[in-house]
């Protein structure tokens, strides 16, 4: 109470030393080289930004923890407070600026402009993919990042907008290339590297010259954080540390040196010969046996959410759909408003709005209420932890269309069965929940078990909040292993078999019998009409 | 015969929401250990009259007793009170009602379904409730399907199951509509002996609602004739079938 008071008027910085561990915004399907699932354990991450928080935790004498999340989501995971900083592949701009502060810049990039190897004669250099010689403009389309600083390079060079395609994901624009959707990708020169370096069929011409830095994100004004991450960063750059962590990953290149990042390779020994030390060659290795163990993993994730909050979302479903049949408007109305709005937005807003909004909430409560903030340190009793929200907000939203399924449920039962049994002398309660749910519930249970499978399906929004399941795990692995439609299909058989498990469950339930057993206690579920 | 009123009603007016009168100012007493016939042609308000004496209605005007006590039957224009509720459902506990559609609850076993009363009706322990559901099959002669599912059962047996359910309250009276309408003439010969043998059984007030005249006279100690929602005669049953009264006559001969 007192201390917690105390703790808000702290620095992150000493949050930080207090708690032993540094949180740091990353997303993982992103893909290779920045941060991606490792194949053994897919809840470690590698990649040449997890490996440099790594050695900014060593220099910091704490630990770091990665908080995954979808790329777009990153800085407000950062304001939010689930994360102390963000750091993948952001480039530094001026619209940025306005929203957060930026670290010392830790890599220098360039927009590298990548074809067809095919496309060779057609376009010689970066110029022919704008004009021919004859001085017509062309402007072939072209396919990059959604939101990264290429669009704005493109712009500048005269593209139309319209014929920019946008990308939620660094591979995709090059698998559009291939599939000849487009003629040009232009990205940042590491992801080009990476992704397009090593395909024969894709060809990288020469990079433009409009060099950027990637730096990473602190919350505006927490200055003693960020200084103490530069003066760890200054201190890798000198020591050759970084240098060769990039060369391991195989993004070194000669702009690192104006960034002050000295090259001791000389020194340290060459490490690009070392096999074990090739980050990027590991990434890459590949066997199914692997895939197929870390796909297994992430799906305890997937039946964890379902199994949890299915029952939870069958359970509102009903009391909803009692509330929307109550012949009192005040509790009807809320009901049918909550069932139109729910049913009405997509699952992944409301995911985005909970998770990221909820702890925005608690900081607005603690200073406009600081009454309430004595009893109970808001903020942090409203950052609920990433799981939890994914299960809230599933059951809730489930729960909404299951308030439809019951309700039809409910109205499918003979107005007699009511009447039988207050005739009997039971109360309306007894009625609904010994007679009439029973029945309802009987009756709607082949919607109920198709709720129930695209429930498992829908978990893979949960992604976009930090919970690793089968999808995100799934196109982690893909990309850094550029193996992405194998992996994928690989996935979408872990979510057949579980569906039809979820299938054969559903119809055990449905045979269930409701016999009286010795106790005299009885099922009311009875065995399925023949 | 002990003359003590069981079940009463009085001035009984009931209009459907159309605005069609179904029950004209009913008044009707059932004696103790009496067994009442309610006659009468389609659609003149039978099956509504015996909800309403179980409870189940809300009416216009009029009142309805258990032994003296008011049921306190919902008015149609008015919520009934938490005191109201609950005089209303020790009523139709204490009464006894088998439906012309029997309404059995399908997701249950026939043990089941003659449990629900006493165990949440009337508040019992299971054990009892048990014990009760047992003994009001045993009377109907289905008490080795007591684990059976109803819907596994024929219309004979549905009917005999829906009568035990009532049964099982052990209520002040027994309320039958049309336990032979729905059954063919095997079985309508098989529940007519069940309902004279439940009539002859010395404790027993009961009201059936028949068109089987036959059925009628031989239980019946009274008949009541029913039309278009009015009491029109009510007579020792003897004399009803007797009577000289034209309408009764006319309706007699058409039956
Ligand atoms: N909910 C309702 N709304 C309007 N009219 C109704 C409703 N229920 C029943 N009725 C009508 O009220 C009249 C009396 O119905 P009731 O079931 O009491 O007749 P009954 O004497 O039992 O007939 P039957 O011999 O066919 O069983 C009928 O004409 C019926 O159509
Ligand atoms: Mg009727």
């Amino acid at each position: 109470m007192v201390c917690s008071a105390i703790a808000a008027a702290q620095s992150t910085l000493d949050d930080i030393r207090t708690r032993g561990v540094l949180r740091y915004a990353i997303d993982p399907s992103g893909g290779a080289p920045f941060a991606m699932p490792t194949v053994e354990e897919p809840d470690v991450l590698t990649g040449f930004e997890v490996e440099l928080m790594q050695l900014i935790g060593a220099e910091l004498g704490v630990r770091v923890e990665p908080i995954t999340g979808d790329w777009l989501a990153l800085v407000d995971l950062l304001k939010s407070e689930r994360a102390d900083l963000a750091i993948n592949g952001f480039e530094v701009t001026e619209e940025r600026a306005l929203e957060v502060d930026f670290s010392a810049p830790y890599y220098v990039y360039d927009q590298q402009p990548t074809i067809r190897s095919s496309d060779r004669a057609r376009f010689p250099d970066f110029a022919s993919t704008r004009g021919n010689s004859s001085g017509t403009s062309v402007f072939v389309p072209v396919a990059t990042l959604n939101g990264a600083a290429s669009v704005d390079v493109l712009l500048e060079f005269g593209w139309p907008r319209e014929r920019i395609q946008e990308y939620d994901d660094g591979l995709l624009p090059y698998t559009e290339l291939k599939a000849k959707r487009v003629d040009l990708v232009v990205q940042d020169s590491i992801v080009a590297a990476y992704y397009a370096g090593s395909d024969a069929e894709l060809l990288n011409l020469a990079p433009l010259g409009k060099q950027g830095h990637y730096a990473a994100l602190f919350r505006k004004g927490d200055n003693t954080l960020r200084e103490a991450f530069d003066q760890a960063l200054a201190r890798l750059k000198a020591s050759g540390e970084l240098a060769a962590l990039y060369r391991r990953w195989k993004i070194w290149t000669q702009d690192q040196a104006s960034i002050g990042i000295v090259d001791r390779a000389e020194i340290v020994g060459n490490t690009e010969t070392t096999a074990n030390a090739d980050g990027a060659a590991a990434s890459r290795a590949f066997s199914w046996p692997a895939v197929f163990w870390a796909l297994a993993k992430a799906c305890v994730n997937t039946i964890v959410l379902t199994v949890v909050a299915m029952p939870l979302a069958v359970a509102l479903g009903v009391v909803l759909a009692i509330a929307m049949r109550s012949q009192f408007r005040r509790i009807a109305w809320p009901a049918r408003v909550y069932v139109a709005v729910v049913r009405g937005t997509p699952l992944l807003v409301q995911l985005y709005l909970v998770y990221y909004s909820l702890p925005a909430l608690g900081l607005w409560l603690a200073g406009h209420v600081p009454s309430l903030d004595a009893i109970v340190n808001i903020q942090s009793a409203l950052t609920w932890p990433a799981f939890l929200v994914a299960i809230v907000v599933l059951a809730g939203n489930y729960g909404a269309y299951e308030a439809e399924v019951q309700r039809a449920g409910l109205d499918a039962v003979p107005g007699g069965q009511r009447r039988a049994a207050l005739a009997l002398g039971l109360s309306h309660r007894a009625s609904l929940w010994r007679i009439e749910l029973p029945q309802g519930f009987r009756t709607v249970l082949p919607a109920t078990i198709n709720d129930l499978n695209s429930m498992i399906k829908d978990s893979s929004l949960v992604s976009l909040i930090a919970v690793p399941e089968l999808m995100q795990v799934a196109l982690g692995i893909g990309k850094a292993t550029l193996m992405v439609p194998a992996v994928l299909v690989a996935a979408a058989a872990y979510y057949l078999v579980l569906s039809l498990a979820a299938d054969v469950f559903a119809r055990r339930l449905a045979r269930a019998r409701g016999l009286r057993d010795s106790t005299g206690r009885f099922a009311h579920l009875e065995r399925a009409t023949r | 015969m002990n003359e003590r009123v069981v079940l009463s009603a009085e001035g009984i007016v009931k209009r459907w929401p159309n605005g069609r009168v179904v029950l004209d100012g009913v008044t009707l007493s059932i004696m103790e250990r009496e067994v009442v016939a309610i006659v009468g042609a389609n659609g003149c308000g039978k099956s509504t009259l015996l909800s309403v004496l179980a409870g189940l209605e809300s009416v216009h005007a009029g009142s309805v007793r258990l032994r003296g006590q008011p049921a306190a039957l919902p008015n149609v224009d008015a919520r009934a009170s938490r005191q109201e509720e609950r005089v209303l459902r020790a009523h139709r506990a204490r009464v006894g009602l088998v439906f012309q559609q029997y309404h059995l609850f399908p997701h249950l076993t026939v043990g089941a379904n003659c449990m629900m009363g006493p165990q949440y009706g009337l508040g019992l322990h299971v054990s009892e409730a048990a014990a009760r559901a047992r003994a009001a099959l045993l009377r109907v002669g289905m008490h080795e399907a007591f684990d059976r599912a109803v819907t596994e059962l024929s219309g004979g047996q549905q009917q005999r199951v829906a009568i035990a359910r009532a049964l099982a309250n052990t209520p002040e009276v027994l309320l039958l509509d049309e336990p032979t309408s729905a059954l063919d003439p095997q079985r309508t010969r098989e529940i007519g002996a069940l309902v004279r043998e439940l009539a002859s059984e010395s404790a027993t007030t009961m009201v059936v609602v028949t068109h089987d005249l036959e059925l009628a006279r031989d239980v019946a100690d009274r008949v009541v004739f029913l039309d278009a929602g009015r009491v029109e005669a009510e007579l020792p049953t003897e004399q009803f079938f007797g009577s000289q009264d034209a309408a009764i006559r006319e309706f007699l001969a058409h039956a």
